[in-house]
Formats: structure tokens, C-alpha cells, sequence
């Protein structure tokens, strides 16, 4: 049984008075996964509506050939699995546990019912919903209109946001995606990756030294960007 | 100009909805006619309400330096940008006319209200932001996996089935195809679309016939437009 304060600290339940909470706590169903493990594949049918107690969850898409495009990076808080419930049933992505993953579902038959029958439940799916267009929509930016190094050097400085531990020489990020997920995020090769971190080298702009990554000159990352 | 409820009932989002409350939003809504250069909405703007296309077709699509991507071509009764609607926040794409459109507007109070009031009209919605949703992932999957060739043959096969009619030599699109609107749509520039229809020509899927897109072979420009490239897409210039 999950606790309706576990649930008050999710933004999307925000709006929620205890008896609503009560009631959706009482359909959530926890889940645990373990590091590496699949949530659901791209093309299976959906389980529901998933959010993040604890650790990090990678949505992706693959090619036929097995290239991966990852989508986002899902944190605590935050939840997956919105797409597939509302529209033919079939995911759309992949999700793969980073960390060990704590996440309460809410499954499919009951979130699209609630959602349907409950205003405020409809809004939360629907903010969920319009969360993830908007971010889709800077991803195709990013393809469309940037070239690789501009891609690489906005991941980076996202990492850095995200997770950047501030050192003497700048702010130092440990890549805890090898170079070949850095290329499916930003949609390249890892040859590409590696030569544009050593563009970015050059310019003074990073050190690189196998998956830690100091940014010497924030500055002209940005203006790679 | 005004909306009939009967004109109303005819868009799926509000298909669900009758007797007195469908009088109600369509005393708030407006028919609006546009054509050429005027925005529907415009990237950056803070949303006032929704906007369906009632008739014709409207481009969505984000704009960089001199770049543009579209993002989707919509149709009758598709719904323009609901995100905002719902966030609150501002437009995310802009829309424009392709040729001329009619498009109904609600007012963002008027919308949200109903969002409350009606069961059908919360399903339609959800269903419409799922779908979106699926669209533009398989955009941002098309533009990392696919090569630019692949792209343009997609391009191409979408065209022909918003207007297109099929004659002895093949399937002619209802109207001319601008290498600019192609570049749009495949997410790269003019330079690359020229290389790709030649490529796609001498293969024999398809003829370039004064400007004017024929396809001569359906399944195979479809096998083109699954193609996938060894290599990333073109970065922009």
C-alpha cells in the first residue's frame, strides 16, 4: 500500500485533496527494478501509467538496425508510460531502469476510466501529456536544427545541471552513459561522439578523459550551442 | 463569424457533446478564415484558447534562423496545439494555412470549463495529446535513424495521401511540391532534397515532372522511406 504522502510529493497530484489521493494510492500498484532491467519494450502492450519513487529511467527508441534514440531521462517525481494508454494500447518507446527503480502504477484500466470519469485526474493525465510533447518538440529541434557538436555540448551542459560536481578546474561530470548511449542521445555514431568531444577539447572548452568530463570554460560551451 | 452547434458537432472533440451545453460552446466560439502568411498561432505566444481546423490544411512547425521544421500537417477536425491549453504556458509551434483554412477558436475559459464539465470532450482531448505525442516521437525517431533519402521518400508518401490521384503513369500529387516544403518536412535543407529526388528518380520510384512529384512505384518508395542510413542526418548549414 502506498502512502498518500508518497503520492503529495509528486507534482502531477499536486491539485489532489487527501480522499483523491486515498483513492488513486489505493489503485497504485509499487514496483521495483533492478539496475539495467526493462520496464516495458518498445512495441509490447502498456501496463499503465508509471512514476518515479526513487532512482532514473531511460526512455528510448531503437531502430531496426538496434541504434538508440533516447527521449528523456526520467527522475524521481516525474512519469512514464502516459502515451500507449490513451491510444492503441501499443508503447511507443522503450523504459530502462538506470538505478534501482522504485515506481508506483497506476494501471492502464484505472487510469483511463479515472481519467475519463474524474476531472481532476483528467487534468493531471493531460499536463502529464502536454509535459512531454513540449519536451518532444525541443528534441526534434535538437535533430533538426543543430549539428552534432551543438547536440553534444547542450547534453553536457544539461549533465552538468543535472548531476555537475564542482571542482577546482570547473564543474566535473562523471558520463554514467558510456560514449555509444551518449551518441544514441544526441542521434550519431560513437565515432562522432568521440571527435566532437575532441572538437570540443580543443576549443578549451572541456578535458575529456574517458567517462569524466570537466568543463573548463562554461562559457564557450555555451556559445557552441 | 459565428459557429453553428450542428458545425460544432461535426468536430470529433466535440462530437460527444449535446442539447444545451454544445449551444453553450458554440455561442463561444468563432469561425476564422485564413490564408497566406498570418499565423494561427505563433511559437512563444501564450495560448488563449483552442483552435481546430474546421477546414483545408494547416502546417505546424518550429522555426530556427532560416530553418523550419514541420512538424505535422493536420486536416480537418485535427486540433492545432492543445499543450498550452493545458499547461498554461506559451505556444511551443506556430501554425499557418496551407493555402486557405477555416479554423474554429474557443476561448481558453470556455475550454477549460468544458475540460470539467464533459466526460467525451476529456477523452477526446487525452486521445488527441496521446496521439500527438506518438506523432512527434516518430519525427525526432525518423530524423536520428533515418537518412535524408529515407526522409524525403516519407515526405513524399504523406503528400500523396493528403491529396494525390493515380493516372497511367502513376500517382500524381493534387498539388505542386516546393523543394522548400520538402526540406520542411524532412527536417533537412533544399541542397539535400534535390540530391535525394534525384537519387529517388534514378532508382525509377518516382518522376519529377516540372516541378510536380509523380510516384511510379509505391511499395518501393515506401521500402525507401523505411531505409535507414548508416550515418546521422545532415547537420543543419
Amino acid at each position: 500500500m502506498i502512502g498518500i504522502q508518497s503520492l503529495a510529493g509528486i507534482p502531477f497530484f499536486a491539485d489532489f485533496s487527501p480522499d483523491e489521493l486515498a483513492g488513486i494510492s489505493a489503485m497504485m500498484v509499487e514496483r521495483v527494478f533492478r539496475p539495467g532491467e526493462i520496464i516495458f519494450l518498445e512495441g509490447a502492450p502498456s501496463d499503465g501509467l508509471f512514476f518515479v519513487a526513487s532512482g532514473r529511467v531511460r526512455v528510448y527508441k531503437t531502430s531496426t538496425t538496434g541504434k538508440e534514440q533516447a527521449l528523456c531521462l526520467m527522475t524521481p517525481r516525474t512519469c512514464f508510460g502516459g502515451c500507449p494508454i490513451f491510444d492503441g494500447n501499443i508503447s511507443p518507446v522503450t523504459a530502462q531502469a538506470v538505478d534501482e527503480v522504485v515506481a508506483y502504477l497506476l494501471p492502464r484500466d484505472e487510469a483511463v476510466e479515472r481519467a475519463k470519469d474524474n476531472p481532476t485526474l483528467s487534468r493531471v493525465v493531460l499536463r502529464i501529456l502536454a509535459g512531454r510533447l513540449t519536451h518532444l518538440t525541443t528534441v526534434v529541434d535538437g535533430l533538426s536544427f543543430k549539428c552534432v557538436t551543438e547536440r553534444i555540448a547542450d547534453k553536457l551542459l544539461a549533465y552538468a545541471d543535472e548531476q555537475g560536481q564542482a571542482t577546482k578546474r570547473g564543474v566535473e561530470i562523471h558520463l554514467d552513459l558510456t560514449q555509444e548511449k551518449l551518441a544514441s542521445l544526441v542521434g550519431c555514431s560513437r565515432e562522432v561522439v568521440t571527435r566532437s568531444l575532441l572538437r570540443l577539447e580543443r576549443l578549451g572548452a572541456i578535458e575529456a578523459q574517458g567517462r569524466r568530463v570537466v568543463i573548463i570554460d562554461r562559457e564557450k560551451l555555451i556559445q557552441v550551442t | 463569424m459565428g459557429v453553428s452547434p450542428e458545425s460544432l458537432h461535426s468536430i470529433p472533440v466535440f462530437a460527444g457533446v449535446g442539447g444545451l451545453q454544445l449551444d453553450g460552446i458554440a455561442a463561444h466560439t468563432q469561425a476564422r478564415i485564413y490564408s497566406g502568411r498570418k499565423l494561427i498561432v505563433q511559437e512563444g505566444q501564450l495560448c488563449t484558447g483552442l483552435h481546430v481546423v474546421a477546414d483545408g490544411r494547416v502546417k505546424l512547425f518550429r522555426r530556427s534562423d532560416d530553418r523550419e521544421q514541420i512538424m505535422v500537417v493536420l486536416g480537418r477536425g485535427d486540433v492545432v496545439d492543445a499543450a498550452p491549453l493545458i499547461d498554461g504556458g506559451e505556444h511551443r509551434v506556430s501554425a499557418q494555412a496551407l493555402g486557405r483554412a477555416t479554423v474554429y477558436f474557443v476561448d481558453r475559459a470556455t475550454m477549460l470549463a468544458t475540460i470539467d464539465q464533459c466526460p467525451s470532450v476529456r477523452e477526446a482531448l487525452l486521445n488527441h495529446m496521446a496521439e500527438r505525442l506518438r506523432t512527434f516521437a516518430e519525427l525526432a525517431s525518423d530524423l536520428a535513424f533515418k537518412d535524408a533519402t529515407a526522409r524525403v521518400a516519407s515526405a513524399i508518401l504523406v503528400c500523396a495521401e493528403e491529396g494525390s490521384h493515380t493516372d497511367a503513369t502513376g500517382t500524381r500529387l493534387d498539388r505542386k511540391l516546393t523543394r522548400q516544403e520538402l526540406a520542411a518536412r524532412a527536417g533537412t535543407v533544399r541542397e539535400v532534397v534535390l540530391r535525394s529526388l534525384k537519387r529517388l528518380q534514378q532508382q525509377g520510384l518516382i518522376a519529377d515532372e516540372v516541378g510536380q512529384v509523380v510516384i511510379l512505384d509505391r511499395a518501393g518508395l515506401q521500402r525507401a522511406a523505411q531505409g535507414e542510413g548508416t550515418h546521422a542526418p545532415p547537420p543543419a548549414a
